[in-house]
Parts: C-alpha cells; structure tokens; sequence
C-alpha cells in the first residue's frame, strides 16, 4: 500500500517536471524565433544567383556531360 | 528562497534545452553553431569515407567496367548531394532548424509527417544493412582463420549489432565521438593502401580491362544503372544533410563542403569498392578485403569495418528517434521507449540477413526513388516561389490557421507532385523487380523524376496556391507570430 502510494507521488513528481520541461521548451522556442528575427535577411552569408548558377554548372551540368562522353 | 533541488532541476532543465537544440529541434542560434568551413569540411569528409562506399561500389563492378563505373559513380554521387542540399541546407542553415520542420514549408504540417516516414525507412534500412555486413565480417575472418561457423552466426552477430546500437543510443551517442575520431583516420589509411594495392599490383590498364561481373545484355541499361546507384549515393544523405546545415556559420559552408566531401568525395572512395570487385571477381567487400592485401590486412580492414559500421548505425537510429519525435503520440515516451519502437523494424534484418543484405543495389536505388522528387518538389518551392524566405514560427505551428498548413495540413499539390515522381521513377526503373521502359536506357530514371515533378508543381502552386493565398507565399510577415498550439 505505502509502496503504491510512493509510486504515485513519484509518478506526478514525473508528470509535473515533465509539464514545466514543455512550458520551458516552448519559453525557448519564442526567444529562439525572436532572435531569428533579429539577424535580418544577410546575416549568414548570401547565397546568391551567381552561386546557384556556378553550383549547377559545376555539380550537375559537368557531372553529366562526363556521364554522357562515356556512353 | 531556491532549494537545492530546484538548482539541480533548472541546471538539467537548461542541459535538455542545449541538448535540444543541437540534436533535437529548437531552432539553432549563430552563436551555437560549431561547424566552419574546415570543421564542416572534416565531418564531411568522415561521413563520405564511410563503409558502405564499399558496398555500392561493389553493386557497380557487378554492372560496368571501370571507366563507366567511376564515372557514374562520382558524377551521380556529386549530382544527387548537390540537388539535395541546394534547398535543404540552405534553408536549415539559414533559421536553424531541423530538416523535417523545413519540409513543413512545402509538404504541410501533416504532409511532413509523410516525409518523416520515407526518412526514417532510410535511416532503419541503411542500418540494417550495414549491421549484417558487420556480421557477415565477423563470418568472414572466423573462416578466415580455418573454423567452420554455422548459418546461425550472421543473425546471431548482426542481433548482437542491434542490441549493442541500442544501449549506445539509450545512453547517449557523444561516447561515439572518440570512437569516430579514431576509426576514421584508420578507414582513410584501409582506403589509401586499397589503391595502392590495386595500382601497385594490377596497374591502370589490368583494371580498365577488367570486365564487370555479371552485366545483363542491354550495355545502356548497365550504364544507366550504375548512375543511378551514384544518383542513390548522393540522395542517400538527404535526411543527413539539414542535420550538419543547420549547425553551419554560413550560407556558403552549409553547401559547398557537404557536395564536395558527400558527394564527389563519396564517390571516389566508392570506386576502391568497384576496382577491387572488378579484380577480385567479388562484389562483396566483407570477402574482397581478405584477398586484396592477405588475410592479416583483411582481418585488420574488416574489424574496422565491423567498429565503423556500429559507431554508423548508432548515429542513423538516434537521428531516426529524434525525427520520431514529431509524431504527437511519441512526443510523451521516455527515450528508451521511443528508441526500442524504432529498433522494431530492425529484428526483419535479423530474421532474413542475407535475404535483405543481396537486396541493398535495390535499396540504394530506393533511395533516389523516394528522395529525387522530394528534393525536386523542395528545391522549387523554396527557392522560385518563396525566394529563399521562410516565417520559421509558423514551422511550430500547428493550429488550422498556421501559415504552413495548407488544406487540413496537407499540400496536396506537393504532395501529389512527389508522388507523381515516385510513381514516374517506378515506371521507368522499378529498383525491386528490375524492370524497365525504354527512356531509362537513355534518361535515367532520377532526372525525368525529378524535373517533371518540378515542373508540375510549381505550376500547380502558382496557380492554385499562391492566386489563393494559401501557404504564405504572398502577403506573409516573416517576422514570428505568437504560436496558439505550438508543435515542440
């Protein structure tokens, strides 16, 4: 009986922290999106058109012209 | 007054959100990414040097001779990481967050969970088969050293894998970092001595006439096929791809690195698999290695390939039970619970081990089926119709109001569009029954089924969802909105 109740109290205590751990997931979650905004649209580096055309030409278009030579 | 208690809860309570932030799914801050160019360069190049590269390298010698082979191998292993990453990386490295929020963006909130699916058949396959190649290793050197080792001893070894990956991802996959950092360097050594042995040996024009293993008739089709095994290389790590982003500094580090060291890399390491099946008449690695440089390197290459292969898998099934965790369901069990649902599909590979580990050239190929349209439909919706722009806060919105959740969750269009590839894919090269239609020979199968699926969906989206304002593509702040049912 006294076991049953210890293990009850134990599984609440559980069920409590695990509750305040998604509150805290989701206080994080904001402060983590309001920094993102923060940063602005070059904060990282572009990646610009000219990357996206050299990235083609190099990675698909001269992989697959050596694909085609050797037919 | 704060107890003693709630300092030690507050200092777990912030290692769990650290923790879920680099591993798990909280967006990640400039200041906490750990990867430049070099650093992102060096896990790059550890992921590429893996030993599957063996196998699918094997796969090929089976198919094509040498010249054809390195050249499918390498340019298809190129082609498949850079399609992959051009949207994933850049997106996940641009708002931090993990690869099946992005696909949130494009496929919906519920739609994504159809994504997470195909992600973690990758993962669990994979896995599988790399754990039966350990244990078919194991066989290997035991017979090696002249016992006899019964039928019982691969499902017997490869169950030992599974239950050894499962107790490393039970306690934490960090343990894994020191493994890797030796293990490695040692694999790159196991690689450099193969093309040694193979140039010193059998020299370039052994090799270049060396005829492949069983090819069928049709010389196109072999070709063909052998890129597409490439092709399935590179579209392999596209669940791995957002993962290594999004902990990137730039824009720059999270692209160009991963396709030069996971796909061209990649690819060359791969072809030590297929110059040693095509001299060794093996496309087996696990039997090859014990002939290329006599048994002592053999055993010594195949224990690598053995430790490699558990320190591989424990990686794949921890980043297979993160991704499970968006399932709402899973969200509440303990990780153990978790991580023991996601190990279930793994007893097949011990029931059936060869049965499953001859099938892996339709696996390989599986995986361009499922990922080519994906990356396709991903690539086109982020970068022509969004202009490389996301509101990350409604990624963790699930309320029916939420920018990204389309028509009851779904985009159908992408969706459809995705299917559509899959079903065309299928048609053309069906990766299990091996069957054919003509334009494969010629086309391949991954490039019809990824630019027409591009096609048809931005022209769906265009006019079906950005004229209706569906999706936040037009009108829509980027700056965060306060979440009504967030989804973490």
């Amino acid at each position: 009986m006294e076991a049953d109740d210890r293990t009850m109290t134990d599984n609440q205590q559980m069920e409590e922290s695990e509750n305040l751990v998604q509150k805290a997931f989701q206080v994080e979650l904001n402060r983590r999106l309001t920094e993102l905004d923060s940063y602005g649209d070059d904060s990282l580096g572009e990646f610009t058109t000219i990357d996206l055309v050299c990235a083609g030409f190099f990675f698909i278009f001269i992989p697959l012209l050596c694909v085609w030579l050797l037919r | 007054m704060i107890t003693e208690n709630e300092k030690t809860f507050s200092c777990k309570l912030q290692e769990r959100i650290r923790e879920e932030a680099v591993c798990g799914r909280l967006p990640l801050l400039r200041t906490e990414r750990e990867y430049s160019f070099w650093s992102i360069s060096a896990t790059g190049f550890a992921y590429a040097v893996a030993t599957w590269c063996f196998l699918i390298g094997g796969y090929a010698a089976s198919i094509v001779g040498a010249r054809q082979g390195m050249a499918a191998l390498i340019a298809g292993s190129t082609i498949g990481v850079a399609i992959s990453a051009v949207a994933s990386a850049l997106a996940c490295n641009r708002y931090g967050i993990e690869q099946i929020d992005f696909t949130k963006s494009c496929f919906g909130q519920k739609g994504s969970k159809i994504i997470l699916f195909f992600y973690v058949i990758n993962q669990v396959g994979w896995t599988g088969i790399i754990l039966v190649m350990m244990a078919r290793a194991v066989k290997n050197v035991i017979a090696s050293m002249g016992f006899h080792t019964g039928d019982f001893l691969v499902p017997l070894v490869t169950l030992g894998g599974v239950i050894i990956t499962y107790l490393i991802v039970a306690k934490g996959v960090h343990v894994l970092n020191l493994w890797n950092s030796i293990i490695t360097p040692l694999l790159v050594i196991v690689c450099l001595f193969l093309f040694y042995v193979i140039f010193q040996r059998f020299g370039w024009n052994a090799l270049l006439q060396a005829a492949p293993l069983a090819p069928s008739p049709d010389r196109n089709f072999n070709y063909m096929l052998a890129f597409e095994y490439g092709l399935g290389a590179g579209f392999s790590w596209w669940p791995g791809i957002g993962f290594l982003a999004r902990n990137t500094d730039t824009q720059r580090n999270s692209f160009y690195p991963q396709v030069l060291t996971m796909g061209l890399l990649m690819g060359i390491v791969c072809c030590t698999g297929l110059f040693s099946g095509l001299l060794f008449r093996q496309s087996d690695p696990t039997v090859w290695m014990l002939k290329v440089g006599g048994p002592v390197f053999g055993i010594i290459a195949l224990f690598l390939v053995a430790a490699a292969n558990v320190s591989a898998s424990s990686i794949m099934m921890y980043t297979a039970g993160l991704a499970m965790r968006h399932v709402r369901p899973l969200r509440g069990l303990s990780w153990r619970k978790l991580m023991l649902l996601t190990y279930i599909p793994l007893i097949a590979f011990v029931l059936f081990p060869d049965v499953l580990y001859e099938r892996g050239n339709s696996f390989l190929a599986y995986n361009a089926t499922m990922y080519v349209p994906i990356s396709g439909v991903l690539l086109i919706d982020y970068l022509l119709l969004r202009h490389g722009r996301l509101n990350p806060s409604q990624l963790f919105e699930s309320a029916p109001g939420g920018t990204y959740y389309f028509i009851g969750g779904f985009n159908p269009y992408a969706l459809g569009s995705m299917i559509f590839g899959q079903v065309l894919y299928i048609w053309l090269y069906n990766p299990v029954t091996g069957a054919y239609h003509y334009p494969f020979s010629t086309l391949t199968a991954s490039i019809p089924a990824a630019l027409l699926p591009m096609a048809l969906y931005y022209v769906l989206a265009r006019f079906l969802l950005v004229k209706k304002g569906i999706g936040g593509y037009v009108g829509d702040s980027y700056t965060s909105k306060s979440l009504l049912r967030p989804n973490i």
